[in-house]
């Protein structure tokens, strides 16, 4: 055990010596180890034979412990000190006996050929290792690269394992835009403004099909083309370093490139995908608005342009007519007014809901600017309203949470009979933030419980209320999904429509304000 | 015969200038009515008017930057109009120097409210301002001297920074106060990023200062620009 432990050692200093030292050892340590067992065998009167093998054998070790030429090296070696030390007359290169002329070239060409053989074998060995490492290399490429979502995380994967892969620095670049080039790099190496002519020029030959060298001050950059079906998609940039790109690196930047066009293919798919559904559904959103916008303007700017033109041309009109038509003008204009709010949020909050910032906002403070906008609902209801203790904050576009309200608000207005008592209330409920609207009017209908939120769809309970789109409570939906939230409905145990609004809740501020209450 | 005020209006929509023209003169006010920019600061300089109605949206130059130019030289009252849903605008306008803003569409009601509370405070602005004396609102009184502010007859008791906070809106009265404008005001400048401190203080507050918070009577919130005091 102790000698396996020492042989070990020895072998790690070996290993950690410079490359020519190391050899140098192992020839004076495999033939001198050879020479001084020979020297003991023949004291020992064993055959010649067995000293020929030994030196065999000591160049065996030697070239599996080094390469080839040391290995050739340490075949003449052995014969130079066979003839010298063991053959006569001894301690000289002269020979006696004629035998010994097919002993040399035998032993050197024996000598030789196991040398070569286990310098073979070596190599053999060292290239499924580094197969081995690529191959895992690849596995675990590829599987990141079919875990990323979108465009972003892909490249940002391909150039992890690049880097990995090939120890240089290396670069993904996209076309972002008309006149822009987007770059992935990482350890601090995100872009190099040199690359962009070359770059541009790969990307702009539609299928670009081998790689190109391009010289970029001093070093050069080897640029692959990431290609599918017939489209070059990205380019991958390597930085050679000024000595080449070896084989064993440039394989797996091809078969990277491969399985990054793949991933990028598809990445690419998927957002074409998605974008024809979402134009699919706006398409269909346009045509349903215009089809209502047709049918529920025209009455009320029938209803203006007759009053108004009875006004101008009608001198002899009573006081309380010309009032009346005046009135009326000014509703109408108010009702197409909402409309058009409520037109815009929706647009609004479908950009909202791919990119949503807002202000924080004290949920109770746009309760009560909502109320205000609709003042007239005091006119005919009852309303109470019952606020958190604490301010609750909210992130919000202000503007369309205002508009949710006004939406629900005006929805109690338009389904429920005058005298109907509305209450609302703000409650913190963990991280979410709960408006309730709740009234004890009639309710609402098995079907207007399943398709209240859907677009235009109305239902009529009170004869002669004012006209709807059917939009408020599609817009209140969109609105509340725009900030992550939800919207149901439900008849409430006195069976009155409540309505729920659930919106996460924004950490609270410190109490004592930003310097402190008593600063 | 007494002295009516002279408005200043510059708006580019024609029917939009008329009814505020008209809604202006049959108030006994005297108008000046301008559509561009350019002949509102020439306007501005030879008519000297007691209160400026600016529309935002001029063809030919930015709203913001004709308020700016307007207040190197002089201090009337500015009132911009603007639509719905352009309160970052607003809020710009205001801090850049506009006093109040009205929304579009609006009445002819609130379009003279918000004159009335612009000359208002031409009027206290001249008179020196307005630190001691008491403020009167509904039920809501605010004895400068004693520092103490009642509603309907009862006391209410407020944080020292509330006390600040209505000191600032009490200042301006009637008009709309900016988070920002308040911000500096009660907690000094140099912060501007912790605006919903103010948005907190201010809910908190008008718990104290409403007791109905379906129906705000004193205390408004114009959601995305800042609060309004009422004084009338």
């Amino acid at each position: 055990m102790l000698s396996l432990g020492t042989t070990v050692e020895a072998g790690d200093l070996l290993s950690r010596l410079p490359r020519n030292v190391r050899r140098s050892a192992v020839l004076l340590l495999s033939l001198g180890a050879a020479t001084g067992l020979a020297l003991l065998f023949r004291h020992a009167g064993i055959t010649e034979s067995s000293i020929v093998l030994l030196y065999l054998l000591s160049v065996v070790i030697a070239s599996v412990m080094t390469d080839r030429a040391t290995g050739i090296g340490a075949s003449l070696i052995a014969v130079v000190l066979f003839n010298f030390l063991f053959t006569e007359p001894r301690f000289t290169f002269v020979v006696s006996d004629p035998q010994y002329l097919v002993t040399f070239p035998v032993m050197l060409t024996v000598a030789v050929i196991s040398s070569e053989l286990t310098a073979r074998i070596r190599r053999q060995a060292k290239e499924a290792e580094h197969r081995e490492l690529l191959t895992n290399h690849l596995y675990e490429s590829s599987r990141s690269l079919l875990g990323a979502r979108g465009q972003e995380d892909v490249l940002r994967a391909a150039v992890g394992h690049l880097s990995g892969l090939t120890d240089r620095p290396v670069l993904c670049i996209v076309d972002d835009g008309p006149a822009s080039l987007r770059f992935y790099g990482i350890d601090g190496f995100t872009h190099d403004e040199r690359l962009v002519l070359p770059v541009r020029e790969v990307l702009g030959q539609p299928d670009a099909g081998r790689a190109v060298l391009v010289n970029v001050g001093d070093t050069s950059f080897v640029l692959a083309p990431v290609v599918a079906r017939g489209r070059t998609l990205a380019v991958i940039a390597v930085d050679t370093a000024a000595d080449g790109l070896p084989q064993a690196t440039s394989e797996p930047i091809r078969a990277l490139a491969v399985q990054l066009a793949l991933a990028l293919d598809r990445e690419e798919m998927s957002r074409r995908e998605q974008n024809a559904r979402i134009e699919v559904e706006r398409e269909r959103l346009r045509s349903d608005l215009l089809q209502s916008i047709s049918h529920d303007l025209r009455s009320p700017l029938a209803a203006i342009v007759g009053s108004a033109s009875t006004l101008v041309s009608e001198q002899t009109l009573s006081a309380v007519t010309r009032d009346d038509l005046a009135c009326s003008i000014r509703d109408d204009a108010r009702w197409l007014t909402g409309l058009v709010e409520n037109l815009l949020s929706l647009t609004r909050a479908e950009e909202r809901a791919v990119r949503f910032r807002g202000s924080v906002e004290v949920f109770d403070d746009v309760l009560a600017a909502a109320l205000r906008r609709v003042e007239r609902i005091h006119e005919t209801h009852q309303v109470a309203v019952d606020v958190a203790d604490e301010p609750v904050l909210v992130r919000m576009d202000c503007g369309l949470i205002e508009q949710l309200i006004i939406n629900l608000l005006e929805n109690v207005i338009q389904h429920t009979p005058a005298g109907t008592a509305v209450r609302l209330s703000i409650d913190r409920q963990g991280h979410d933030v709960v408006l309730v609207v709740e009234d004890d009017g009639p309710g609402l209908s098995e079907a207007a419980l399943t398709h209240a939120f859907e677009r235009f769809y109305t239902e009529r309970l009170i004869p002669d209320s004012r006209r709807g789109m059917g939009l408020g409570l599609a817009i209140c939906r969109s609105i509340a999904e725009a900030h992550s939230g939800t919207i149901a409905v439900s008849n409430g145990p006195g069976g009155g429509a409540r309505f729920e609004v659930r919106l996460p809740v924004e950490p609270a501020v410190d109490p004592h304000g930003p310097r402190g209450e008593g600063f | 015969m007494e002295y009516s005020p002279l408005v200043l209006v510059v708006e580019d929509d024609p029917p939009i200038r008329r009814f505020i023209v008209a809604g202006l003169t049959s108030q006994g006010y005297r108008v000046v009515d301008v559509d561009c920019a350019k002949s509102a600061l020439s306007h501005a300089a030879s008519h000297v008017p007691d209160v400026i109605i600016l529309d935002l949206g001029l063809p030919d130059r930015d709203g913001i930057e004709v308020i700016r130019e307007l207040r190197e030289w002089t201090r009337p009252p500015i009132i911009v109009v603007s639509a719905r849903g352009q309160e970052r605008t607003k809020v710009n306008a205001l801090d850049a120097g506009a006093d109040d803003y009205l929304t579009k569409p609006f009445g002819v009601a609130e379009l003279l409210a918000r004159v009335r509370v612009a000359l208002r405070h031409l009027a206290r602005m001249s008179n020196g301002n307005l630190e001691t004396g008491e403020f009167r609102v509904g039920g809501l009184v605010v004895d400068l001297n004693s520092h103490t502010v009642t509603l309907d007859g009862t006391r209410v008791h407020l944080t020292p920074t509330e006390y600040r906070m209505v000191m600032v809106l009490v200042r301006n009265a009637g008009k709309v106060v900016t988070h920002q404008m308040l911000l500096s005001e009660v907690w000094g400048p140099g912060l501007t990023d912790e605006t919903q401190y103010v948005r907190v203080f201010m809910a908190n507050l008008r718990r104290k200062l409403e007791p109905d918070p379906a129906r705000p009577r004193l205390l408004l919130t114009e959601v995305g620009v800042g609060y309004r005091l009422m004084d009338e």
